[in-house]
């Protein structure tokens, strides 16, 4: 600072004034105290001598110790002309040689200089570390988010973002995190935003939008909160980004499940209404048709029965919680039981079922009922999907490691494109023979999940008119 | 019976339509039935009729397809339509009965006694353009 400088020339050249009135002052009295003796005599040539040779002996002692007695000083002004104008820039001073009041009030002024300096300088450095701590402590944290941070100026330019943010801005530029600082905020937000959305300055605005990325479409929910400062004004905001695509498709799944299971439910509901309300109503129905309409109730009935079952069964597949009561099971058995429930429906549609089974089956781990109701509804569905006199083949072998229940069918098929959506929850075919039949769109979703937790599979090949084959898989390593 | 009213009934599920069919018919109604949105679309394009009943969700052509292409070109451009649906709350009612001119949308479970009044209505008051029994008679 100019004011500090000025301030310690002046005191560098009080300084050296007030050393050579001292050292003048002393010259005098010794002067004196030589010249007083020739003053006292009444000879005026011997007087005058003596003060003349008094005078040159005092000059000479002037000058000869005058480098002495300034040494120190102009060391001392040197050092005080040199403190700098800059007040973060380093002062070092040193000490000087000598015993006056002057030098010895000097060394420990920079004696105590130093100490200040080091003082000072410890001081910012535990200060920057400080700083720099939690500076990195907040910017981890930050970049630990899913969401991304961006904190704004007050005219929207960016300050500091997050990684997330970084990576969730669609830039048009360079996109790492460190080249953000200074860009509008803009920049950084989905096309269709622009600044007039957060009009309300001083509360949080939250906005949805959708964004194309890449072809496909993400959504972004936007969010800006007032910046203020300690004095409550508002100095910039702080902007999240979070990307909801997969909450959204997670909510279009359960709207899709809701809406797939209320028609399931809705359709058996609303033959068992007007069947039961035509009963009641009518009067002129022959017994034939009554009997026809109560077997039609109790059928759609139990169809409704199944659905409700068979969507708590899809429900705790979801959760992972569809689980296993595994004992040990006689294969031959299990294949008896299943072909004995099923082969009345086979006999109704006058289809030729045969069964081909190796002369020796093992005992497996495994839940008797659960694999019991895929085997039903893989030979339910052969049964269903196959015109009356169709045949129906079940063979049981055992390849490699595993033991394999399949199931042929000369039935109507399954077209290509559909093949691979079989196993999806409430797929239908579009072909119109199979809505002449009833079915919810759930059993082979849970055929296959239940295969799946044995630690097998289902698989299905199938020819459009000519027939389907599915197969059952299960690892003879769940043997006993 | 003075006049029949013909009804066409568009409904994959063959129990439900087969029950509303006997219904319909037992008050003295003409009822045809497709068990698709196609068939019913092929039929409705020749054939006129007073009262069109349609499933919403059909294998191949839905119900809102097939009012839509009856409603473009047919011979029943300003029969009464009757939409039936098994579907929740994801369907846009007041838009599908403005833009269809469908009389209404009965969900499911319904009863077919209303079906019946309604047809009853109809036949009692059959708008400006009659009913097709009379317009095949002057025809």
């Amino acid at each position: 600072m100019p004011a500090r400088s000025e301030t310690s020339s002046v005191t560098a050249s009080n300084l050296t004034l007030r050393l050579l009135t001292l050292h003048v002052a002393a010259v005098g009295a010794a002067l004196l105290l030589a010249v007083g003796p020739f003053l006292l005599t009444s000879d005026p040539s011997i007087r005058a001598a003596g003060v003349a040779s008094g005078l040159l002996v005092s000059v000479l002692l002037v000058l000869m110790s005058l480098p002495a007695v300034l040494r120190p000083s102009n060391r001392i002004r040197r050092q005080l002309a040199a403190f700098p104008d800059d007040p973060e820039a380093v002062w070092d001073p040193q000490p000087v040689n000598g015993r006056t009041s002057v030098e010895a009030g000097w060394n420990r002024l920079v004696a105590a200089a130093r100490n200040w300096h080091l003082l000072t300088q410890l001081e910012r450095q535990i200060g920057e570390s400080l700083d720099g701590a939690a500076g990195n402590v907040h910017s981890q944290a930050l970049d630990a988010l899913k969401e991304g941070v961006a904190i704004t100026d007050s005219d929207n330019l960016l300050l500091a973002v997050n990684s997330a943010f970084a990576s969730l801005c669609v830039c048009e530029h360079e996109c790492e995190q460190s080249s953000f600082k200074g860009r509008p905020i803009e920049e950084c937000l989905p096309d269709d935003v622009d600044l007039g959305q957060f009009r309300a300055v001083s509360r949080p605005v939250t906005i949805d939008v959708d964004q194309l990325v890449d072809g496909e479409i993400r959504h972004m929910q936007i969010a800006r909160r007032p910046r203020l400062n300690e004095s409550g004004q508002i100095e910039g905001h702080v902007w999240t980004l979070r990307d909801m695509t997969q909450q959204h498709l997670a909510e279009e799944a359960r709207e899709q499940f809701v809406a797939s299971a209320t028609h399931e439910l809705r359709t058996p509901l609303a033959s068992i209404r007007a069947y039961a309300e035509t009963l009641a109503t009518s009067e002129n129905i022959d017994r034939e048709q009554q009997k026809r309409f109560f077997n039609t109730i109790q059928s759609e009935a139990s169809r409704l029965g199944r659905f409700i079952d068979d969507l708590l069964d899809v429900s705790r597949m979801q959760a992972g919680s569809l689980s296993l009561d595994c004992h040990e099971t006689d294969i031959a058995r299990l294949i008896t039981e299943t072909v004995e429930k099923i082969r009345p429906t086979m006999d109704q549609k006058q289809q030729t079922f045969d069964v081909e089974l190796p002369s020796k089956l093992p005992h497996l781990n495994i839940d008797k009922g659960k694999i019991s109701a895929a085997l039903v509804n893989l030979l339910g569905n052969a049964s269903k999907y196959t015109p009356d006199g169709g045949r129906i083949s079940f063979r049981v072998v055992t390849s490699g490691q595993n033991l394999e229940f399949t199931v042929t069918d000369t039935g109507i098929g399954i077209a290509p494109e559909e093949l691979s959506q079989v196993f999806e929850r409430f797929f239908r075919s579009d072909d119109d023979r199979v809505h002449e039949v009833s079915g919810s769109g759930l059993g082979l979703t849970l055929t296959q999940e239940i295969a799946r937790l044995h630690g097998g599979d289902v698989l299905a090949d199938s020819q459009l008119n000519k027939g389907s084959t599915f197969r059952l898989v299960l690892p003879l390593t769940t043997g006993v | 019976m003075a006049s029949r009213l013909r009804i066409l009934i568009a409904e994959d599920n063959r129990v439900l339509a087969d029950v509303m069919r006997f219904n319909l018919e037992a008050e003295g109604f003409e009822v045809t039935v497709a068990h698709n949105g196609q068939k019913a679309l092929g039929i409705a394009q020749t054939e006129c009729f007073d009262l069109i009943i349609s499933d919403y969700q059909m294998p191949g052509l839905s119900g809102e397809e097939l009012l839509r292409g009856i409603r473009a070109d047919s011979v029943n451009t300003t029969a009464v339509c009757v939409l039936c649906s098994a579907k929740g709350y994801e369907l846009d009612e007041e838009q599908l009965k403005d833009e269809l001119g469908l009389h209404s949308i009965v969900m499911k479970p319904f009863s077919p006694r209303d079906l019946v009044v309604l047809a009853q209505e109809i036949e009692t008051n059959p708008g400006p353009t009659g009913l097709c029994a009379t317009k095949l008679v002057l025809s």
